[in-house]
C-alpha cells in the first residue's frame, strides 16, 4: 500500500483509519471530496476528518467499504451489524451517501 | 435484369394500396409525385406513340401501374397497335384512365435504351424502361411521408402481381401455358376469393408484400432468358387470345376486360394492379389473388406457404431495392440464403398477420379507428405528422423489427445493497429497542416508519418516538392499528410548533371529530407551520372537524382528504374561504358525499391550485372539467381523473387547450376516451412527465405517436392494460424514452420478448419495470436484456416489498 492509493479517515476521537482509495470511493461523499476540481486540504493530503462520526462507527464503515468491493466483484457474503450500532451507523451512512 | 424486374414490381404494388383505403388521399399524392418523371418523359413518348399519347390523360393515379401495364403490353405485343389495344383493354379493365401508361412505355423506351435488343429486346427494354420509371416512382413513394406510405405496400403488391402474371405467362412459354394459367386462375377463383382478405392483410403488411415480391424477383432471376421468351409468348398469347376473343380492345374495353380478366389471369393480374389504382377494389383483389395463386401454383420450387412467400418476397424485394445492381448469379446465391430466413420470418409472423386480419382491414377500410385516424390526421399539429410517420414506419420497419434480435447474453448485475438499506432493515427488526429518534433526519425517520407500517410492526412505542419532542415531520402510512386513546396520549406530549408535515393515513379509527378537537385542532394556530396534511380514510371526520382543523392550520398548502366519506361540499367551501390564496394541492379521492358540480364555485376560488385529484368522484363530468379548467387551467400541474368514467374526449380537449403547464396526468379507467384524446394531449400538453393510463382504449399507433412527440420528457409512464400496445409503442419508447425511470407494461400481452428487450435496453434511465400479467415474457427477455440497474416487478412472483 503506497501513499498514493490510500486515504486517511479520521474519526471524532482522532483515530486514523488508513484505507485504499478505491474502498473510500464507495462513499459518494468521500469520492466527491477527493475528486473535486478545487484544491481542498483533503485532496492534497489525502485525509478526511469526520468530527461527527465516532470511532466504532467509522471502523464499521471502513469494514463496509471493503465488503462492498468484495460483493461487487462477485463474492457475496453477509455483512453483520450489531444492533446497537445500527442507528448511528445509519445516520453516518446517510451522511456519507453510502 | 433482375434489378429491372424488381423495379417493375415495385410500382404495381402501390396500386392496390391506393385503391383500397385512402384512394382519395393516395391518388392525388401519387400523381403529384410521379408527375415529374412522367412529365419529363412525355415529349419523347408523344413522339413515339402519337396514338398512345392521345390516350395520355393526366390521370396519373397509377403511373406505376400504367407503366407496368404498358410494359406488359409492350412486352407481349411488339406492335404498337397491339400496345394500344392492351393498354386500352387494361385501362378499361382497370376502369382507370391508363392514359399515362401509353405514354410511359414509349417514354421509357426512349429514356432507357440500354438493352438495345431486337423485338424481344425491345420488350425487355421496355421493361427496363418501365423499371426505371417504376424505380423513380418507387423513389417517390419512399419520399412521400404521407399516407402513401400506407399505400406503398399495395403499390408494391401491384407490381408483384403484374410480375407474377408475367411470370406465369412466361413460364408457359406458349399460348397454351398462358391459357393454362388462366384456367388455373379459373380454378383458383373461389380460392382467390378466400384469399382476398389475406391479400389485403398482406397488402397491409410490408412483410407479406416483400415476400411476394421477392418470390417474383427470384423467379425472374431464374428465367432471365425465359422472360424474353415469355414476353414473346405472352405477347403471342395475348395477341392470340385477344384475337380469339375477337376483340382487340379497340372498341369496347368492357368485352376485352372481361375476357382478359377471365382468360389472362396473369395479365389480368397486371391489369388488376392497374385496377388497383381504380376504385374497383374487389376486382383488384380478386385479380391479385388469382395472380398470386397462379404464381404460387406455378412456382414449384419455393413457395408452399403463401404467407411465407409473401414475407420472403417482401424481404427480397427490399433487398432488391437496395442492391439494384447485383448480378443474377450473385442474386441467386443471396436469394437462396435469404429464402430460409424469409420463410422463418414469415412463419414467425404469419400467425400475427392472421391475428391482425380484422385490425388491418379495419385500418385499411378506415373503420371507427380509421375515422378517428382521419380526424386526427386532419388536425394540424405534430400528432398527425407523428401518426403518419408511425404508419410509414410500420411498413418499412416490420422487417427490421422482426430481424432485430435482442439476444444480448448478459446476466443482470445485482447491485450491492447500501449501508443505509442494511441498517434500516435491522432497525425495523429491532424497532422496539430503539430508545430515541433524536438527531435522526426526517428522511430516515420516514423510511423507517414506512418499513414498519408495511411489515405491520408499527406500534405505539415507535409512534411515541416519532411524536416526541418537537418533530418537523410525522409520516405514518398506516394508522389503522392506532386507537383513539393512544393517539390522544401520544399527542399530548408533542410540541407541534415546528410540525411541517403531518401524515396520518388510514386514520378512520382514531380520528373522529372530538379527538381532532382534543389534539391537533385544540386551538386556533396549534399547527402554525403545517404545510402538508394528509388524513386519508378519516371516515368519521365531518365538516365541523375539518373547519376546526383548517382554522388551526392557517398555512396549509397541501391537503389530502381522500376517502373521507362524510365530507360534503360545505367543507370545500370552508377550505376555499380560508385557504383560497395559498392552497396548492387538493386531493378528494373517493369522497362520496361531495358533488363535483356543487364544489365548482369553491374550486374556482382556489387561485393557485396546482394539483387536483377528483379520482373516483362519479359526479365528475365533462361539464365540470370544462368549467373548472377554463377558469383555473392555467396553473394546474397535476390532474388525477382516475375512475371518473363519465369523461369523454371533449374533456381532454379542454385540458389540452387550457393546461399548458400540465406535468402529470392520470387517466386510469377512463374507458370512453379514444385516440382523439391522445391526439389532443400530444398537441397541447407538451410538458407532461408523468402519464398514467390503465384500461384505456388507445391504439398502438396513437400511443407511439404521443411518445414520438412527448416521450423525451417522460419520467413515468403507465400503460397498464392498454391492450393494443405493441411494436410501434416499443419502437417509439426505445427512441424517446431517455428519461423514463418507471414503466408499467402490465397486461400488455401484444409485446414480445424482443419488444420489451428493445425498450429496456434503450431506456437507460429505467429503474422500475412492472410486468404483471405479461405471461408472454419468457427467459429470453429476462436473461437477454442488458439493463443492470433495473428492477422488474410482477414476473415470477418476485417480492414487492
Amino acid at each position: 500500500m503506497t501513499k498514493e492509493d490510500t486515504v486517511k479517515l479520521i474519526s471524532a476521537e482522532g483515530f486514523e483509519f488508513v484505507i485504499d482509495k478505491e474502498a473510500a470511493m464507495v462513499s459518494q461523499t468521500i469520492h466527491n471530496m477527493l475528486t473535486s476540481p478545487g484544491s481542498f486540504a483533503e485532496t492534497e493530503h489525502g485525509e478526511v476528518t469526520f468530527p461527527e462520526i465516532s470511532t466504532t462507527i467509522l471502523e464499521k464503515i471502513c469494514q463496509y467499504f471493503y465488503w462492498h468491493l468484495q460483493f461487487a466483484s462477485g463474492k457475496e457474503t453477509e455483512f453483520t451489524i450489531e444492533p446497537e450500532l445500527t442507528l448511528e451507523l445509519m445516520m453516518a451512512a446517510n451522511y456519507l451517501h453510502t | 435484369m433482375t434489378v429491372l424486374r424488381s423495379q417493375l414490381v415495385l410500382p404495381t404494388k402501390t396500386t392496390p394500396r391506393s385503391a383500397e383505403t385512402t384512394i382519395n388521399k393516395i391518388e392525388p399524392a401519387i400523381p403529384t409525385l410521379t408527375d415529374e418523371p412522367l412529365s419529363l418523359q412525355f415529349p419523347p413518348s408523344t413522339s413515339m406513340n402519337p396514338s398512345s399519347s392521345s390516350l395520355n390523360t393526366p390521370s396519373n393515379s397509377c403511373p406505376g401501374i400504367s407503366g407496368t401495364i404498358r410494359s406488359r403490353s409492350l412486352r407481349r405485343v411488339p406492335n404498337e397497335s397491339l400496345i394500344v389495344i392492351d393498354e386500352e383493354e387494361e385501362e378499361e379493365e382497370a376502369g382507370i384512365d391508363i392514359v399515362d401508361e401509353i405514354g410511359d412505355p414509349s417514354m421509357r423506351v426512349g429514356a432507357n435504351e440500354e438493352m438495345g435488343l431486337d423485338s424481344i429486346g425491345k420488350q425487355v427494354r421496355v421493361l427496363e424502361v418501365k423499371e426505371g420509371i417504376e424505380q423513380s416512382e418507387v423513389i417517390f413513394i419512399d419520399e412521400s411521408d404521407t399516407d402513401e406510405g400506407v399505400n406503398t405496400p399495395g403499390f408494391r403488391e401491384g407490381v408483384q402481381v403484374s410480375w407474377v402474371n408475367g411470370k406465369n405467362e412466361s413460364s408457359g412459354k406458349d399460348n397454351g401455358d398462358s391459357r393454362n394459367d388462366m384456367s388455373k386462375d379459373d380454378n383458383c377463383y373461389p380460392f382467390c376469393l378466400n384469399f382476398e382478405f389475406k391479400m389485403e392483410n398482406l397488402i397491409g403488411d410490408v412483410v407479406g408484400i416483400d415476400s411476394f415480391e421477392s418470390t417474383l424477383v427470384r423467379e425472374i432471376e431464374e428465367d432471365k432468358k425465359g422472360k424474353r421468351e415469355l414476353t414473346g409468348c405472352n405477347g403471342e398469347g395475348v395477341v392470340t387470345e385477344n384475337l380469339e376473343q375477337g376483340s382487340f380492345g379497340y372498341d369496347s374495353g368492357t368485352l376485352k376486360r372481361r375476357r382478359i380478366s377471365r382468360e389472362e389471369k396473369g395479365k389480368g393480374t397486371l391489369t388488376d394492379t392497374d385496377a388497383l389504382l381504380s376504385t374497383d377494389i374487389h376486382e383488384v383483389k380478386e385479380l391479385d389473388l388469382i395472380s398470386k395463386i397462379n404464381y404460387s401454383g406455378e412456382d414449384a420450387n419455393s413457395h408452399v406457404n403463401h404467407l411465407s412467400d409473401d414475407v420472403a418476397l417482401q424481404d427480397e424485394m427490399q433487398f432488391m431495392n437496395i442492391s439494384r445492381n447485383t448480378s443474377t448469379r450473385e442474386f441467386d446465391q443471396v436469394r437462396n440464403l435469404k429464402m430460409g430466413r424469409f420463410r422463418e420470418i414469415a412463419r414467425e409472423n404469419a400467425s400475427r398477420f392472421a391475428h391482425f386480419s380484422t385490425e388491418a382491414e379495419n385500418e385499411n377500410h378506415k373503420s371507427p379507428d380509421g375515422e378517428v385516424d382521419r380526424e386526427i390526421e386532419d388536425w394540424p399539429g405534430p400528432f398527425s405528422t407523428a401518426i403518419k410517420i408511425i404508419k410509414d414506419r410500420t411498413l418499412k420497419s416490420s422487417q427490421t423489427v422482426c430481424s432485430s434480435s435482442r439476444k444480448n447474453v448478459f446476466t443482470p448485475i445485482t447491485s450491492v445493497p447500501s449501508l443505509q438499506e442494511l441498517c434500516i432493515v435491522i432497525l425495523a427488526k429491532h424497532a422496539d429497542a430503539i430508545v430515541s429518534l433524536e438527531m435522526v433526519p426526517d428522511a430516515l425517520r420516514n423510511k423507517l416508519s414506512q418499513l414498519l407500517c408495511d411489515s405491520r410492526r408499527m406500534n405505539s412505542h415507535f409512534f411515541d418516538l416519532l411524536v416526541r419532542g418537537s418533530p418537523t415531520e410525522i409520516c405514518l402510512k398506516d394508522c389503522s392499528w392506532l386507537t383513539e386513546e393512544h393517539f390522544v396520549k401520544s399527542f399530548q406530549g408533542c410540541d407541534t410548533s415546528n410540525l411541517g408535515v403531518l401524515q396520518l393515513d388510514q386514520c378512520g379509527r382514531c380520528i373522529p371529530d372530538y379527538v381532532l378537537l382534543a389534539t391537533i385542532a385544540q386551538s386556533s394556530n396549534k399547527l402554525p407551520g403545517l404545510t402538508t396534511l394528509s388524513l386519508t380514510g378519516a371516515c368519521r371526520l365531518s365538516d365541523l372537524g375539518l373547519s376546526a382543523l383548517v382554522s388551526s392550520a392557517p398555512a396549509l398548502r397541501s391537503i389530502n382528504l381522500s376517502q373521507c366519506s362524510l365530507l360534503t361540499s360545505v367543507s370545500i367551501n370552508i377550505l376555499a374561504d380560508s385557504l383560497g390564496s395559498i392552497l396548492r394541492e387538493l386531493y378528494l379521492d373517493d369522497c362520496e358525499s361531495i358533488d363535483a358540480m356543487l364544489i365548482l364555485p369553491a374550486l374556482k376560488k382556489l387561485e393557485h391550485l396546482e394539483v387536483l385529484s377528483v379520482a373516483g368522484l362519479q359526479t365528475v363530468c365533462d361539464q365540470f372539467i370544462r368549467e373548472y379548467i377554463t377558469a383555473r387551467g392555467r396553473s394546474i400541474k397535476e390532474l388525477v381523473l382516475t375512475n371518473c368514467v363519465k369523461l369523454t374526449d371533449s374533456s381532454l380537449k379542454v385540458i389540452a387547450e387550457q393546461c399548458p403547464g400540465l406535468c402529470a396526468l392520470n387517466l386510469m379507467n377512463l374507458l370512453k376516451l379514444t385516440d382523439s384524446s391522445i391526439c389532443y394531449l400530444a398537441n397541447g400538453c407538451r410538458a407532461i412527465h408523468t402519464l398514467k393510463l390503465c384500461r384505456n382504449a388507445f391504439s398502438d399507433e396513437a400511443i407511439a405517436a404521443f411518445l414520438e412527440i412527448n416521450g423525451d420528457f417522460l419520467n413515468e409512464l403507465s400503460l397498464n392494460n392498454v391492450k393494443k400496445v405493441s411494436q410501434n409503442t416499443a419502437m417509439s419508447l426505445s427512441r424517446h424514452g431517455r428519461r423514463l425511470h418507471t414503466l408499467d407494461l402490465s397486461w400488455c400481452r401484444s409485446l414480445s420478448d424482443h419488444a420489451v428487450g428493445l425498450i429496456v435496453d434503450s431506456c437507460l434511465s429505467l429503474r422500475v419495470l412492472k410486468l404483471f400479467g405479461c405471461t408472454q415474457i419468457t427467459d429470453v427477455f429476462l436473461n437477454g436484456h442488458s439493463n443492470s440497474q433495473m428492477q422488474i416487478i410482477g414476473l415470477k412472483m418476485t417480492s414487492l416489498l
